[in-house]
Order: structure tokens, then C-alpha cells, then sequence
């Protein structure tokens, strides 16, 4: 009898022990392949402008989140280099060269699909600018310079590519 | 101990010839240096084998050979133990050896094997075989025969399938004997017993010479198809050389088995010449031996029941005599008395009284009644729970529960649960699959927009688009705990709502509650946020620019509330019947920013007054020629450049203060040639910044330059369209800039290009939250930051958000 209620615990601990991990392993990317490069840049956007970025697990937190629009075998990779990207612009933050705050926006008009096929497809960022500006104390805006956007993430195509996973469109670097 | 000598001799016949070399018996006498062989003694076996005579002597030199060698060899501590396992030994020889034939060819051997060691006699048995001990003067034979010993009959012992090579268990009979000088000791066949009776056999052995023996025991036989003997008898080792002259053999050791059938264990003496000895004379009469006698049965059974006077028991046809007594009844009797016996014995009617005939009836029906009740009763306590509740243990008649079965209602209980959480546990991978199905289906109908050919198609897609979003929002498993399928739900409705952005260019604020109405219905009727600037020094004027101003919306004692630009609780500020210099102050109409402070307007019995800080206390300033005001729905006071503009008193009229000369009567700004425009006189609210902005219910805004109209602004791509607008918000200079409408019916605010009346953007909050802007009363907008700011008076509350960037067109044709 004794062995039966260890074998019955056991099987509620097993039923009760299977929850879903939430940080590492949940894919977000897109409805569309519009979606997902629109999801992105917006989330990039909020993420450089968080003030909660100087804390190790905001940017983790972050970095989890932008690594989810990426494809399934390339979230791990993206991790570590969103990971990377928060920590240096946090540290880089706290003396940036001008000024006393420095901020990163990425602007575009809109996106636009330039080839889609199946499986992958090509979004253009139309008008993509990422604008960097660095304010003094009284929040002034001290030096600015901005360029295009695919330029300045050394990307050569006239777009980022995107794929499809399971239905689900997710940013790429296969492309 | 007097030492022993044997005479030993055997003899096998088989089909009438007597075999001189047979492997049916054996004899081995071990070598006096041979200690250990020695130590178990002489050993003499017979066998009888029983299956095809061609095979027999095969089979009896497998058993005899393994015999000699286990019995010898064996580690065994006795030598009962060593007859044992040679035995044992033997059987598993032949039945490895039988299962090498065929059925019909495999036999089966009866074995007797004695050991002697000194006068000890250890025999071992295993049937069919018969063994004849005469010893002390007295005849055994073993097995006993029925015909010897009728008492001891055992049909087990005459039971063949338990010979050597039967089966692979085999379990030998032990007997054992002393010997003495004198005694004799005969092998034989099982059958040999048939032939005689217990007195011959025992003359028989009574003789010395075995020889002798052998031969009256093959006369009497010979007629067998078999004969297997083997005999010896005892003598004293001193009278031996003198009594017995017949030739005794030395033996090695280990000689070929039956190699001589003859071994002496002692004489030294060499064997007597035959031709010159006689032989021994037999002692015993030739005749044959008498029939047993038949068995007296007593007389026959007719005449003993003939004699019987009782009747005679069943026992007796069995033979038994008839008891002398009367036998004892041991069957169901019937007796009289109570409560067997019948309560009215039936008797014949003419032998009954008459007072017995009078109440026969009357008995006969109390009987039954009695019956009735005792059977209601036996019945009762049948059924009564207590008496199926056992005693408890020991002496104790105190009566027990039953013990509580918690071992069944535990492993029920857990059946049952476990049963419950699989159901459960099926029924969330139900509700999981049909929620990711929701989903889906959500997110085509969501991609589909993308897709649509113009705007007309792309709202009929939005629209059901929502209808699968919110179909999949009641799906139970779409909540924060499912982070799988709320994340991606999250998703699909930040996409919804870009694509609600880029079709209808609605966008969604995040406000933030900063104050309630201190009163519990309170409405805010308006708000007033003092610009950001850097210039101001003065303290007074610090403070002023720290707070934000809504004033009531009580048409009788509305106040004026200060509330800390972050958010608060509203404290009054200026209230009904504060007295302010030489006045008292009514109620308060209207409040404004002006340059560096906010001044307000009421109204009292004798016109509308003007309030404004001074030294940081409140002054007061009659407003010129207010006395002849109508009492306004509402009074719209704006300020600019200094002067202030009042719409409401005056219809179809905009009055002018110029700065400073407040007292003083107003002008007439609007020319006279369009007061009378019905337009103009249906306007609801003003603006102004430079040019006065008249604002009419359906949202079209007349600009007027210089007294005159000078365009007109119609809102233009507004879906769904404008129902009624009630206040409005300009922004910038002229010629730029945006109109800010206030539609409480829509619940949103419609940002328009202050040039074009292109719609911008549809501001809305998004359903559940808890603010809402279904009584949009108010607008303030504070430009000064990089994102404008909206603090919004909606009912009694007043909310901040920042403007979100005008949406994002999805699609060539949308560009606007």
C-alpha cells in the first residue's frame, strides 16, 4: 500500500511539474512577414528606450524577447548577441561620448513585402533610419546623426529576410 | 564380536539354461588394504529385470555396475547412505539408457542390494524383489507376502512402476538385520515367494550348505522362465574350516562383476577337489511342500442369516457378525416432547372429548396466530443489522463494528482521482487545441487584410478579423498563465491593431489616471495645463506651473481645482462665495491659461467677473458690459496674444477684451455680415490661434480671419463618420498644426490636419481598461515635449497620455 501512494504522489508531482517554461523557448515571430519585422522594430525601439535597461534582467528580459522573432534555430545564437547589444549600450550609456544620455530610434515609413514566396520572403523597410542622438542633462538634443537603417546592420539585400516556421513568419539571417 | 564366514553361492536360469556368467547378481568382497572400500563392507545385489529378455542383461549390468561404483566411490557417511545413492544412481543410469530405445525395448530392473558390514546386515530394496531372511530362527520375507502374512498385505509393495528405470525418482525400501551363525539369507525373484509356504522356506534355510539351498529352490521353480538366486549363510570363522568342505574363492577387489559367483571373505583354504567330495545331502524331503490351508470362512451366509432373528446390519454382508445388543439408532428420531413434538397430537375424532371437538377450532386458529407471530419475529431479527455485526475475539460477547474497510476507500478514492485529473487533464488538451485552432484561424483572418485589393475590402476584412479575435479571446486557455498561446494571442492583436491603424487610422492611448473628482458625480468641465517654460523665475509663478487646473462643471457652484501635474487629489483652488477683494465669487463658467497664470470667470447677479493671481492672492475685475449677457449653455473663454475672446454670451458673436482692458466693453470681433450665418450660429466651440476656429456639431470648424470667414475644414476619411463632436483643441500656428475633436459618442478623440482636414489618427483606448473616454468633456494638450501630451477630462476624471505617432500605411494606395 505504501508503495502505491509513492507511485500515485509521484505521478501527481510528474502532471504537476509540467508547466511551460516562459523565457527561453517561446517563439513570437509573425502573422505576416510584415508583422514580425513591424513587431520587431517596434520592440527595439521600446527597448532602447526603457529606463529599466541599466538592470541586468530587464535587458535579459528584452533580449529574450527580441531573440523570440527569430527562427527556432537561431533564437539561441540571437540571445546572446541581443544579450551583448543591451549590455554594451547600457555600459556605453553611462558615459556615452557626447552628452550625458545618448538614444538610439529607428524610424521607417512603413514595410513592404518585396518577395514572398512559400517559405521566405523579403520585407523592405521603406525609408528605414536609425537616428542616434545624444541629449545633455536638461534633455537637449547636443549631436545627432542617422543613416540608413539596412546599412547600418551591414545588410546588403534590399530588405530582411524572413521565414516561415509552422505557419509563422520569423526574422532570419539565412537570407 | 565372534567372526563371521560366509558361504555364498548364486545362480541365474534363464529359458532353462543356467548361466555361468550373468550380470543379474553380484557379489563383491572388498580387499582388506582397500581401507575406505573396506570400511562399507561386502556387497551382494540382485537384480530382476523385467521388459525383452534380449535387453535384460544389458539393463542388470548397467545397474549392478553403477551400484558397485557409486556404493564404493560415493562420499556417503553410512553405508545405508551409500546403498542410497547407489541405488539412485543405478535408476538414473537406466533411465538415460532407456530413453536411448524404443518404448517397446526399455526396462525396467527390481533390485535388492545388501551390504554386510561385520554381523550387520543392510538391505536395500527396490520392488520387484524378494529377499528371505532367516535369522535367529526366524523366517522374514521381504517385501511379506499376502499368503505368508495375510495382516501386511500392501498392494504398494507388489507395484512394479517403481522399479529402476521407471522414472527418474526412485526411492528404495531400507531393512536391516543382524547376523548370527546359522542364519541364511536368500535373493530371489518376486515370484519365487508364490511357490512356497513360510514353514518350508524356513527349512529351506535352515540348511548350511548354500549350494544345497540353491538347488532345492531351482527344483522347485524350474518350471519359471527365470530364475535370479543369490544365497549365503552364516557360519562361525572357527567351525568353518571343519563344517564346510566346499571351495571358498579369493577375490581381488574390484574383480569384473559376477567374474565368481562364489567369494569367501576369510578362508584361506583352497578349494576342496569335487571329484573327490560328495556332495552334501539334501535334509529335507523331496516331496513337495503342502498346500497352504484355505482360510475358514464359518458357515455360509444364508445360514447365518438364516439364524439371525433380528434383522441382520448392512455390515454384515461384509462378513461381520451381528451385534449381540440392540444397535444403537444414531438416525433423526421424532420425539414428543417440545418443541419437536407435535403441540395437538392428530388423534382419531371418535376418540375425542367433546369439549376437545368444541375447542379444536379455536386451537387450531390460536396456532396459527402464534406461528404468524413467532415467524414475524424469527423474520425481524433476520433482518436486523446487529446481527450480522460479529462478536469480538476472545470471551468478550460485547458486540463489535466491522473493520472500516480504509484500505478499499483509499485505493477507491485514488481511482477516482486519478480517473478525475486524466478527465481533467484531457479536457485542458481539448480546450488547448480548440484555443490554438481559434488562433489560427484569427491569424489568417488577420494576414487576410494585408492582402485586401482597396479600403473597402480591407475594413470588411478588419471586421472579421475582430470577430475571430474576440471569438478567440473567450477561449479560456488564452490567458497569462498559457504563455505559449497569450503571447502569440498579444501578437496577433498588436498586428490587428497596426492594421486597425493603417486602414482606419485609429490608434490606441495608454493613459494615465492623475486625478478624480473629489465629489462623487463631479465632472471636469474643463482642464487647463500652464506651457512648459524655463524663463520663469518668480516663485509664485513656479508654483502656478507645478499644478494643472480643471474646473467644475456644476452650472450653480462650479470651482476651480489645482492638481499636481503628476497626478493627486484636486484641492479646491477658487470656489463659489470665496471672497476675493470687494466681491464674493459665484460660479464659476470658464478658466484659462493666460501668459503665466490661470484666471477665471464667473458668473454672478451682477455680471461675469474675471479673476486673476496678483502677489500670489486672487483679484477680481468686472468683465465689461456683462451685466447684459445672456446666461450662456456654455461660455468658451480663449486667450491670445494677451486678449480674451468669449463665445457663448453673444449669439452668433464673438466678443473682444484687448489685453488689459478687461473692464472695459468688448467689441464685436466677428463681422456683422455673418452673425447671422446659420453656420456661425450653430457653432458649439472656439478656438483661436491667430484666426478664430468655430467648431459646428458634425465637426466642420469655420476659420475666420479679421473678422471674416475665411475657409472652411471638413474632416475627410473618417470612419466610422463623425456623429457629433463637442469641443475642440487647436494646436500650432495657422498654418500648421492639427484640430483635436472630442467625440464622446464614439469614444475618441479625431486628430485632423488643421490644412486639409485629412483625418490623422482616431485616438481610443482600448476595451477593459478601466478609463474610458464615453464622457469626453475636456482636452489639453501640452506641445513642449518631443511626443505631444494629452491630459484629457473625461466624466470626473482627468487622464494623461502621450499622442502616438500618426499611424503607419501598410499599402501603396494608402498613402495618403
Amino acid at each position: 500500500m505504501k508503495q502505491f501512494f509513492l507511485c500515485c504522489c509521484l505521478l501527481l508531482l510528474i502532471s504537476g511539474c509540467s508547466t511551460v517554461s516562459l523565457d527561453e523557448d517561446i517563439g513570437l515571430g509573425g502573422v505576416t512577414p510584415e508583422a514580425v519585422v513591424e513587431s520587431f522594430l517596434e520592440d527595439f525601439n521600446t527597448a532602447l528606450a526603457d529606463p529599466a535597461l541599466s538592470e541586468p534582467t530587464a535587458r535579459q528580459v528584452w533580449a529574450n524577447r527580441l531573440a523570440s522573432y527569430f527562427a527556432p534555430s537561431e533564437r539561441a545564437d540571437q540571445r546572446l548577441v541581443m544579450r551583448e547589444m543591451f549590455d554594451s549600450f547600457a555600459r556605453n550609456n553611462l558615459q556615452p561620448v557626447r552628452g550625458s544620455k545618448a538614444e538610439v530610434v529607428i524610424t521607417y515609413d512603413r514595410t513592404r513585402a518585396n518577395r514572398i514566396d512559400e517559405m521566405t520572403a523579403l520585407v523592405e523597410v521603406v525609408n528605414g533610419v536609425m537616428t542616434v542622438r545624444w541629449r545633455d542633462a536638461a534633455g537637449n538634443v547636443v549631436f545627432e546623426r542617422s543613416g540608413a537603417l539596412l546599412r547600418l546592420i551591414g545588410r546588403e539585400a534590399n530588405g530582411l529576410p524572413v521565414i516561415r516556421v509552422d505557419g509563422r513568419w520569423y526574422l532570419t539571417e539565412a537570407g | 564380536m565372534q567372526p563371521l564366514e560366509l558361504q555364498i553361492d548364486h545362480r541365474v536360469v534363464v529359458a532353462g539354461t543356467t548361466l555361468a556368467e550373468s550380470a543379474r547378481t553380484l557379489v563383491v568382497t572388498p580387499a582388506p588394504q582397500q581401507l575406505a572400500a573396506a570400511a562399507r563392507g561386502q556387497l551382494f545385489v540382485l537384480c530382476e529385470p523385467i521388459g525383452p529378455a534380449e535387453r535384460a542383461e544389458h539393463a542388470c549390468r548397467v545397474v549392478t555396475q553403477r551400484i558397485r561404483q557409486v556404493f564404493y566411490e560415493s562420499d556417503a557417511t553410512s553405508v545405508a547412505s551409500a546403498l542410497r545413492l547407489a541405488i539412485v544412481a543405478a535408476n538414473k543410469a537406466l533411465y538415460q539408457d532407456n530413453m536411448r530405445c524404443a518404448p517397446a525395448h526399455r526396462m525396467t530392473v527390481g533390485v535388492t542390494a545388501i551390504a554386510r558390514l561385520d554381523g550387520d546386515l543392510f538391505i536395500a530394496q527396490v520392488q520387484p524383489a524378494q529377499v528371505f531372511l532367516r535369522c535367529c530362527n526366524k523366517l522374514r520375507a521381504i517385501p511379506p507376502h499376502p499368503s505368508w502374512e495375510p495382516g501386511q498385505v500392501n498392494a504398494a509393495q507388489l507395484a512394479l512402476s517403481g522399479a529402476l528405470g521407471a522414472s527418474l525418482f526412485v526411492e528404495p525400501e531400507f531393512f536391516r538385520a543382524v547376523l548370527q551363525p546359522g542364519d541364511a539369507v536368500l535373493l530371489s525373484n518376486s515370484d519365487l515367494i508364490t511357490r512356497f509356504d513360510s514353514p518350508t522356506m524356513a527349512a529351506l534355510l535352515a540348511q548350511t550348505d548354500v549350494a544345497a539351498i540353491l538347488d532345492a529352490v531351482q527344483s522347485r521353480i524350474d518350471q519359471l522362465a527365470e530364475i535370479e538366486l543369490l544365497a549365503f549363510t552364516v557360519h562361525a570363522a572357527a567351525s568353518r574350516a571343519a563344517s564346510l568342505p566346499q571351495a571358498e574363492h579369493r577375490h581381488q577387489f574390484f574383480q569384473r562383476p559376477n567374474h565368481k559367483p562364489v567369494q569367501s571373505v576369510a578362508s584361506p583354504e583352497t578349494k576342496p577337489d569335487p571329484l573327490f567330495t560328495l556332495p552334501s545331502q539334501p535334509t529335507y524331503s523331496s516331496n513337495p511342500s503342502p498346500r497352504p490351508a484355505p482360510i475358514d470362512l464359518g458357515e455360509s451366509l444364508a445360514e447365518r442369516v438364516a439364524q439371525q432373528q433380528m434383522p441382520l446390519p448392512p455390515s454384515s454382508m461384509l462378513g461381520e457378525n451381528p451385534p449381540s445388543a440392540p444397535p444403537i439408532d444414531l438416525g433423526d428420531t421424532f420425539t414428543d416432547a417440545r418443541p419437536y413434538g407435535l403441540r395437538r397430537p392428530l388423534r382419531p375424532p371418535e376418540t375425542l372429548t367433546l369439549l376437545e371437538r368444541l375447542s379444536w377450532p379455536l386451537l387450531v386458529v390460536s396456532d396459527l396466530i402464534r406461528e404468524w407471530r413467532r415467524e414475524r419475529v424469527l423474520r425481524r431479527k433476520a433482518l436486523t443489522v446487529s446481527s450480522y455485526v460479529p462478536r469480538g475475539r476472545g470471551l468478550t460477547y460485547r458486540r463489535t463494528a466491522p473493520p472500516f474497510p480504509w484500505s478499499l476507500i483509499v485505493v477507491t478514492i485514488l481511482v477516482v482521482g486519478i480517473a478525475i485529473l486524466y478527465g481533467i487533464n484531457l479536457s485542458q488538451q481539448n480546450n488547448l487545441q480548440l484555443a490554438t485552432e481559434y488562433l489560427v484561424a484569427a491569424e489568417e483572418r488577420v494576414a487576410a487584410v494585408r492582402t485586401a485589393p482597396d479600403e473597402t475590402a480591407a475594413r470588411e476584412a478588419l471586421i472579421i478579423a475582430q470577430q475571430a479575435i474576440e471569438t478567440a479571446r473567450t477561449s479560456p486557455e488564452i490567458t497569462t498563465t498559457n504563455p505559449g498561446l497569450w503571447l502569440r494571442f498579444s501578437e496577433l492583436e498588436r498586428e490587428y491593431e497596426r492594421l486597425l491603424a493603417a486602414v482606419d487610422r485609429i490608434s490606441f492611448l495608454e493613459p494615465v489616471l492623475l486625478a478624480t473628482h473629489p465629489l462623487p458625480n463631479g465632472v471636469f468641465s474643463s482642464v487647463i495645463v500652464p506651457p512648459a517654460t524655463s524663463s520663469v523665475t518668480d516663485t509664485a509663478r513656479l508654483t502656478a506651473l507645478r499644478y494643472l487646473y480643471a474646473l467644475d462643471s456644476d452650472p450653480n457652484a462650479a470651482r476651480l481645482y489645482r492638481i499636481l501635474r503628476d497626478g493627486g487629489a484636486p484641492e479646491p483652488y477658487l470656489e463659489p462665495g470665496q471672497i476675493v477683494g470687494a466681491a464674493v465669487v459665484g460660479s464659476l463658467r470658464a478658466a484659462l491659461w493666460r501668459i503665466d497664470q490661470v484666471v477665471a470667470i464667473d458668473q454672478a447677479s451682477n455680471g461675469f467677473g474675471y479673476y486673476f493671481r496678483q502677489n500670489d492672492t486672487w483679484n477680481y475685475s468686472k468683465l465689461g458690459g456683462s451685466e447684459i449677457w445672456i446666461n450662456p449653455e456654455r461660455l468658451d473663454v480663449e486667450e491670445y496674444a494677451g486678449n480674451l475672446y468669449v463665445w457663448g454670451v453673444q449669439p452668433g458673436e464673438v466678443l473682444k477684451f484687448s489685453s488689459g482692458r478687461y473692464g472695459d466693453t468688448p467689441e464685436f470681433w466677428l463681422n456683422p455680415s455673418v452673425t447671422r450665418d446659420a453656420a456661425v450660429l450653430s457653432a458649439i466651440d472656439m478656438a483661436v490661434d491667430g484666426s478664430i476656429y468655430l467648431l459646428q456639431k458634425n465637426g466642420t470648424v469655420l476659420v475666420f480671419s479679421f473678422g471674416q470667414q475665411v475657409g472652411q475644414i471638413t474632416p475627410r476619411n473618417v470612419s466610422p463618420p463623425i456623429v457629433e463632436v463637442t469641443r475642440f483643441v487647436i494646436t500650432g500656428p495657422p498654418d500648421a498644426g492639427y484640430i483635436f475633436m472630442l467625440e464622446p459618442v464614439n469614444e475618441r478623440i479625431l486628430q485632423i490636419d488643421k490644412r486639409t482636414g485629412e483625418l490623422i489618427q482616431q485616438l481610443r483606448i482600448r476595451h477593459g481598461n478601466d478609463l474610458s473616454l464615453n464622457q469626453l468633456t475636456a482636452l489639453s494638450i501640452d506641445p513642449s515635449s518631443a511626443r505631444p501630451i494629452l491630459y484629457i477630462a473625461s466624466g470626473g476624471d482627468i487622464m494623461r497620455a502621450e499622442l502616438p505617432p500618426p499611424p503607419r500605411s501598410f499599402r501603396e494606395e494608402a498613402l495618403r
